[in-house]
């Protein structure tokens, strides 16, 4: 193991370990080397190489040995070749351990060093130790880049190491093999060394040689020539200064460029470390504000983020801290804020402050992490927190697998901003920022400036909504060209390859901003980690509109030479053209999300082709949608059975193609009252209302009276085919443990063992899903008059019911056709036990999917893809593990008319789940279907990898907080329709159906104004209620009740609504509590909009979280 | 165990005049109005194989598509009583399942579910009046048996090749959600080879002719012979459900699980004195 922690930037003030270079047993002779251009520094092998210019410093020795080797004794030291430094260069070096553990390295482009620790901090080690994983392996730039593969040879046998360095380029070979490569950050130029690590790591070294390669050029001035112009200046305040993490290397290189660039561009640019720059008056002389990897903070924040440091004054409490590292103590800092329950803080034992990760009070230990994804690596501390107010605290740190006594000793500070956080962000410069926007003109972050200003909400707003939580990948990547039209983009082509630092922020900008490059995760292999919606969707680059000023953002530019590629130049000028308004672009884009129908419990819905929507409920309710009024009417009731309790009911809706040309049909897929018959029937639209009379059947599928399962959606084919889904229908009495008593679960488990077999075989889908003589666990497919279209997969084949199209199915819930290709794309719903799956599968004609004897990548009781006929394996499947779930298949996105989603949505298919309550967008892609082998499945199937379509690239779109989604339609006018659930076997409040679509340019932009609705609900409520109900919504004992956490307000709309417009006298009682006061009627005096406005403003207020009030619900009550 | 092989002629014309005896080996939990002996319930499910028969082979030699339609219509009959009623919407093909077949009243039952399904009785509430899957499935309920059937005995042979036509399945009075519902369960024989749920015994062979009708009743023929192919693959799925099939192909079949048809059944049922 690697006994060191990687500091970067400690300055080590004493040197407590220092020895020289022990004379050497066998004398060397210099030899001349016998291939060209190479250098050897020593020739163990030949006995002719010489120790002439090396030196030894720090504990321990190096030897030459009878063979003619060097070997290393004690530790922790750095012998090294001081006669020259070198920039780049190939470096060979052989070596052997004594021992599979022994822990070595060589050491590169450190500068002249007076502490072995010089060379770990100012260079970079290519390690040696076979015993450690990943970035401490043999062959990683050690702590940096991890060894590709394993291929040192066993111990006692020579290795020869090949190390190429160009730039900041590091390449490592070892016995032939590549393993690693890396792109750097620190100097250019240095020594070479080898490390004794230890006593107990022996290692041997015998040939040393190098050959130095001919420097490149630097690029800056070639690049500054390629963008040359002439264009009018524009002139860009570039800001490089950190408060945080700073990235030297690429701020210098950035420098560089802006300086060439000014020699030969349009582009006159000022680089500035004084935030006192920020003046309005100095800013007038500027078009764009440029962060370049500014980290800065502010000096008191406006927002208080979760699991975000925050600069909050008086709540912290601050340590000193003393770090016992075995070479010499290191004085570091520490500061915590919040409570035991929620720990925030700081830690700083290196160059920069490092955010707390994770902090946790357990039996007297606090325990805390930080540092992951840094160049320190990941810390973890332990301290005895048994008395939280003691002066000094003791415990250890955790790191680079070294554990170091810590002590900490309480100091008096109120603030963090005491810690060297010099000249932050005061307000005087944040109003001077928001005041440059306002006046119409640009802003330009690269990199880092993501990883900045946390306080300020309006920074976070302007730079697209979130901001640095993690960088997993820092790696070649490559990045998908979404918008592939644009200025800023045009040039990449389809994708560019790039290796950076890539940054995961806590909030997704796509939504509020025109994406113009994002992160293809195919190219990336580690996972971003805790899922969430920020999480699974990686924009690159972006513009976006703020307080009237364009915006342009940049995840790249972490490492040097991203600044040096021509092609993230252009990106980068003409985003800063872009913002300066000189390029015109679509840079205010916006996606919202609107009720159309509020007062409705939907289930299913349909779209017919002008837009108007028709919405199904359970119970049998269908209500109209107009797209021409924007208004939502019942018009009709379907006798259905009672679904209390039971997923029967009106399940399924569709509208005939041809609605508006001739064929005035609706489609139900409902239970026949009193029954447990399924029925699919048309009825005639009659002047705007379903005549439930012209009913026509056209399918029955008869069913078991059990619950669930049902599924029920119905779907066009691109043939005019209508396509529907059916459940097994819920043989859920084999899942005892919550359906029935527990004399029954006994009863049952004395009859059916389940050691050797799956619960799977007591579901009796057997009977449903897998018999091809019944049409439950279906897709069917019939003509529009209820025949079986000829071109059926199983048309013709004795006994098998030909309506039947694909099978094997539990509960296909909801299910959508391609528009290109015709097929079928299902969403499937699996069992709810721990370890089994939801799927989606997509069939073209004739396949199982599995279920019962298999279900997402789980194989039951022996069966095998080759033992289950015309088996498909699934196009993607998630475990029960992490909760419940109920996968649901949306439409693919495709609309070529004005105004729809982004490109980027474009052949993309929607997915999203009722139990989750998320909407994630996808790709289908050729893929490997792989099953897993849990022991679960009471089963030993081998590892099964199918090729198949898979999906792909899968990014969240939305997240509901208080309903589900429960169907979704693609509208013709390219917007995206949401039945949205709420309640189980009862309406719920927030029930509705939505819509997405995109604003772009000025409907963005009017749309921002929009949301002053919000404000002017807030007028209304300070002008009218505030007097009574208090500004705070508190309320007023005993008179004027509270509207916080209350019914009145956060429940029935039209009871809310009644009382604001009629008024309310007389006792009521609130949350408990009597109240006296009168309520005054507000129904002459306030407009609908200003009714639906403080309405929302009290619904969404004090922690309310209640669904908005429109101008169209006030009018429906005001009229009764 | 005797091994049969039959002409699906004589054994259709045989007799099974053995008075009914009860062999509940379990009292049923569900109290079912019986309506006549098994022996009669047997031949009237013979009678209707009978019928099926004729009407599948009219069927084949139909001069049109309506009139070959109405023949398969009668095949439905027989298998559950009432026509298919694909154009009123209300006959087999709808309706098939527990309420409207042999269901006799909802006492027993949870009053939840009572309540939800309404409390009009049954539309048929005698076996008498069932057709051969309500028969059948009558007296696998008479019979009923959590035991697998032993095919080293009479009465085992005999419920393995009936259960090879009606479908391996067992009456249940089922628990659903805390109410007691009644409904078919296949899953006693949960523990099978997976061979067994690869054919189509498990569930019935009489289901692919019920299947095969359905098709057939709701295809929308522009030739005859298309519509009379498809009749000829009725009357062949028909035969099997009568003679059973010899799936491991020793040359006979015999009254074992996939091969042993009605015609097995009857003589088993006969050596049963059932």
């Amino acid at each position: 193991m690697k006994s060191q922690l990687v500091l970067s930037s400690i300055v080590v003030t004493s040197v407590l370990f220092f020895s020289t270079y022990a004379n050497p047993t066998v004398a060397q002779t210099q030899s001349p080397d016998s291939q060209p251009n190479w250098h050897t520094l020593f020739d163990g092998r030949t006995g002719a190489g010489s120790l002439d210019g090396w030196k030894m410093i720090g504990p321990g020795n190096f030897v030459v040995d009878a063979d003619g080797s060097l070997r290393s004794e004690g530790g922790m030291g750095l012998f090294y070749y001081a006669e020259q430094a070198y920039e780049d260069f190939e470096l060979e070096v052989e070596w052997k351990v004594a021992n599979k553990a022994a822990n070595s390295g060589v050491f590169l482009r450190f500068p002249r060093p007076d502490d072995p620790w010089d060379a770990v901090e100012g260079g970079y080690e290519i390690q040696i130790d076979d015993t450690s994983p990943d970035d401490r392996a043999t062959g990683s730039v050690y702590s940096f880049a991890a060894a590709q593969k394993f291929a040192s040879n066993p111990p006692g046998e020579w290795n020869r190491f090949v190390i190429k360095v160009q730039g900041q380029q590091y390449s490592i070979d070892l016995n032939g093999e590549h393993l690693t490569d890396f792109v750097g950050s620190r100097s250019s130029k240095g020594h070479v060394g080898l490390q004794n690590h230890d006593p107990n790591s022996t290692t041997w070294f015998r040939l040393v040689r190098i050959r130095p390669l001919a420097v490149r050029a630097d690029p800056t001035a070639a690049l500054a020539e390629q963008f040359a112009t002439d264009a009018a200046p524009i002139r860009v305040l570039t800001v490089t200064k950190t408060h945080a993490f700073r990235h030297t290397s690429a701020i210098e290189q950035t420098k560089k460029l802006l300086a060439a660039l000014n020699e030969t561009t349009e582009f006159q640019f000022t680089i500035t470390e004084d935030l006192d720059d920020l003046t309005p008056r100095n800013l007038e002389n500027y078009d764009v504000l440029f962060f370049a990897n500014a980290t800065l903070r502010v000096d008191e924040p406006d927002v208080v983020q979760e699991n975000v440091v925050t600069f909050r004054a008086g709540d912290w409490k601050n340590y000193a801290g003393v770090l016992d590292l075995p070479a010499r103590p290191l004085n570091g800092k520490l500061a915590l804020s919040g409570n035991a329950e929620n720990i925030t803080g700081l830690a700083e034992f290196s160059s920069g402050a490092q955010k707390i990760q994770s902090a946790v009070i357990e039996h007297g230990t606090m325990t805390l992490s930080w540092g992951e994804g840094s160049q320190v690596g990941n810390v973890r501390a332990e301290i005895n927190f048994s008395d939280p107010n003691a002066q000094t605290l003791t415990g250890f740190v955790h790191a680079a697998g070294l554990k170091i006594p810590l002590t900490l000793t309480a100091v008096e500070s109120e603030a963090v901003q005491t810690w060297d956080i010099d000249q932050p962000l005061t307000q005087a410069h944040r109003d001077a920022i928001l005041d440059f926007m306002a006046q119409g003109k640009g802003f330009a972050g690269a990199h880092s400036a993501l990883d900045a200003l946390y306080g300020w909400s309006d920074y976070r707003e302007m730079v697209g909504g979130g901001l640095f939580v993690s960088h997993p990948w820092t790696q070649p990547v490559a990045i998908d060209i979404e918008d592939k039209k644009n200025a800023t983009t045009a040039h990449f082509g389809h994708q560019l390859e790039i290796r950076d630092e890539i940054y995961v922020l806590d909030e997704n900008p796509r939504w509020t901003s025109h994406v113009l490059t994002s992160l293809d995760r195919s190219s990336v292999t580690s996972d971003p980690g805790p899922a969430d919606a920020s999480r699974s969707d990686f924009p690159i680059s972006w513009l976006r509109e703020f307080n009237g000023g364009r915006v342009f953002m940049t995840k790249l530019g972490h490492f040097p030479d991203v600044w040096t590629n021509p092609e993230f130049v252009q990106h980068l000028l003409q985003g800063l053209r872009t913002a300066a308004g000189r390029i015109p672009s679509n840079y205010a884009i916006k996606r919202i999300k609107e009720t159309i129908a509020p007062n409705v419990w939907p289930d299913d819905l349909a779209i017919d082709e002008l837009g108007n929507v028709w919405i199904v409920e359970l119970r049998g309710k269908i209500h109209h949608y107009s797209v021409a009024t924007g208004e939502t009417a019942h018009v009709a009731t379907l006798p259905t059975t009672d679904p209390t309790k039971i997923e029967h009911g009106l399940m399924g809706v569709e509208i005939d193609p041809d609605f508006h040309s001739g064929s005035p049909y609706l489609y139900l897929y409902y239970t026949e009252q009193e029954t447990f018959i399924n029925t699919l029937s048309r009825v005639t639209v009659v002047a705007g209302i379903p005549d439930l009379t012209t009913e026509h059947v056209l399918l029955r599928v008869p069913t078991d009276p059990m619950c669930c399962h049902q599924a029920g959606d119905l779907e066009w084919g691109l043939d005019g085919t209508l396509y529907l889904s059916t459940g097994d229908t819920g043989m859920s009495e084999t899942r005892p443990e919550w359906e029935i008593d527990q004399k029954r679960i006994d009863q049952y488990e004395q009859t059916h063992s389940l050691t050797d077999h799956h619960w799977s075989r007591i579901v009796d889908s057997e009977r449903s899903a897998q018999n091809l003589q019944d049409l439950r666990g279906k897709i069917v497919r019939i003509n529009r008059d209820g025949t079986i279209p000829r071109d059926n997969p199983f048309y013709g084949k004795p006994g098998v019911r030909w309506e039947i199209y694909a099978y094997g199915l539990r509960n296909p819930y909801r299910f959508k056709i391609h528009p290109d290709t015709g097929e079928v794309l299902i969403g499937v719903v699996g069992p709810d036990a721990r370890f089994d799956h939801d799927e989606y599968n997509i069939a073209s004609g004739g396949e199982n999917f599995g279920w019962p004897r298999s279900i997402g990548r789980l194989f039951y009781n022996d069966w095998t893809p080759e033992a289950i006929p015309n088996f498909k394996p699934p196009a993607w499947e998630y475990t029960y593990e992490t909760g419940g779930r109920s996968a649901s298949m949306g439409p693919i996105y495709k609309y070529d008319g004005p105004d729809g989603f982004p490109e980027v949505f474009t052949n993309k298919v929607f997915v999203y789940d009722w139990a989750r309550r998320w909407i994630k967008w996808a790709e289908i892609v050729p893929g490997t279907f792989t099953n897993a082998r849990d022991t679960s499945v009471k089963s030993s199937v081998p590892e099964i990898s199918i090729p198949t379509q898979r999906l792909a690239n899968m990014r969240d779109f939305d997240v509901f907080t208080n309903t589900t989604p429960i169907s979704m339609e693609l509208g013709p006018d390219g917007n995206l329709y949401v039945a949205e659930f709420d309640g189980f076997w009862d309406a719920g409040p927030n029930s509705n159906v939505s819509r997405y679509r995109w604003l772009r340019g000025e409907d963005a932009q009017r749309h921002q104004a929009e949301i002053a609705g919000v404000s002017l609900g807030e007028q209304v409520y300070t002008t009218r209620c505030s007097a009574c109900h208090q500004g705070s919504g508190s309320g007023v004992a005993g008179t004027f009740p509270p509207l916080i956490d209350t019914d009145w307000v956060n429940g029935d709309k039209q009871r809310l609504i009644s009382t604001v417009l009629d008024g309310l006298t007389g006792e009521i009682t609130v949350n408990g509590e009597t109240y006296t006061g009168t309520m005054a009627p507000w129904r002459q005096a306030l407009s609908d909009e200003e009714i639906s406005s403080v309405l929302t403003f009290i619904r969404s207020s004090w922690g309310n979280q209640a669904s908005a009030v429109s101008s169209a619900e006030v009018r429906e009550v005001r009229a009764q | 165990m005797r091994t049969t092989t039959v002409l699906v002629a004589a054994l259709l014309t045989a007799s099974c005049q053995t008075p009914y005896t009860p062999l509940v080996t379990s009292p049923p939990v569900v109290p079912v109005v019986l309506q006549g002996s098994i022996s009669a319930h047997l031949t009237a499910m013979e009678a209707g194989f009978t019928r099926a028969h004729a009407a599948s082979k009219r069927a084949v030699k139909a001069s049109t598509i309506k009139a070959l339609k109405f023949d398969v219509d009668a095949v439905l009959s027989e298998i559950w009583g009432i026509p298919a009623g694909i154009s009123d919407s209300r006959g087999a093909a709808a309706v098939h399942g527990w309420k409207t077949r042999w269901q006799t009243s909802y006492d027993k039952f949870d009053p939840a579910f009572g309540e939800r399904y309404g409390n009009r009785p049954p539309t048929i509430i005698r076996v008498d009046e069932l057709g051969i899957v309500g028969r059948g499935r009558h007296i696998r309920r008479v019979i009923s048996s959590e035991k697998q059937p032993n095919a080293d005995e009479p009465i085992g042979r005999f419920l393995i090749s009936l259960n090879n036509v009606i479908g391996w399945t067992r009456l249940d009075d089922g628990v659903t959600k805390a109410e007691r519902q009644p409904r078919i369960d296949l899953t006693y024989r949960w523990d099978a080879d997976n061979s067994f749920w690869l054919g189509t015994a498990d569930t019935g062979w009489i289901f692919e002719v019920q299947a095969q009708a359905l098709n057939i009743l709701k295809s929308d023929y522009a030739e005859l012979e298309d519509a009379q192919a498809h009749a000829r693959d009725l009357l062949f799925l028909l035969k099997k459900c009568v003679s059973g099939q010899d799936l491991n192909n020793d040359g006979a079949i015999n009254a074992i699980e996939a091969e042993g048809g009605f015609a097995i059944a009857l003589a088993a049922a006969s050596e049963a004195n059932l």
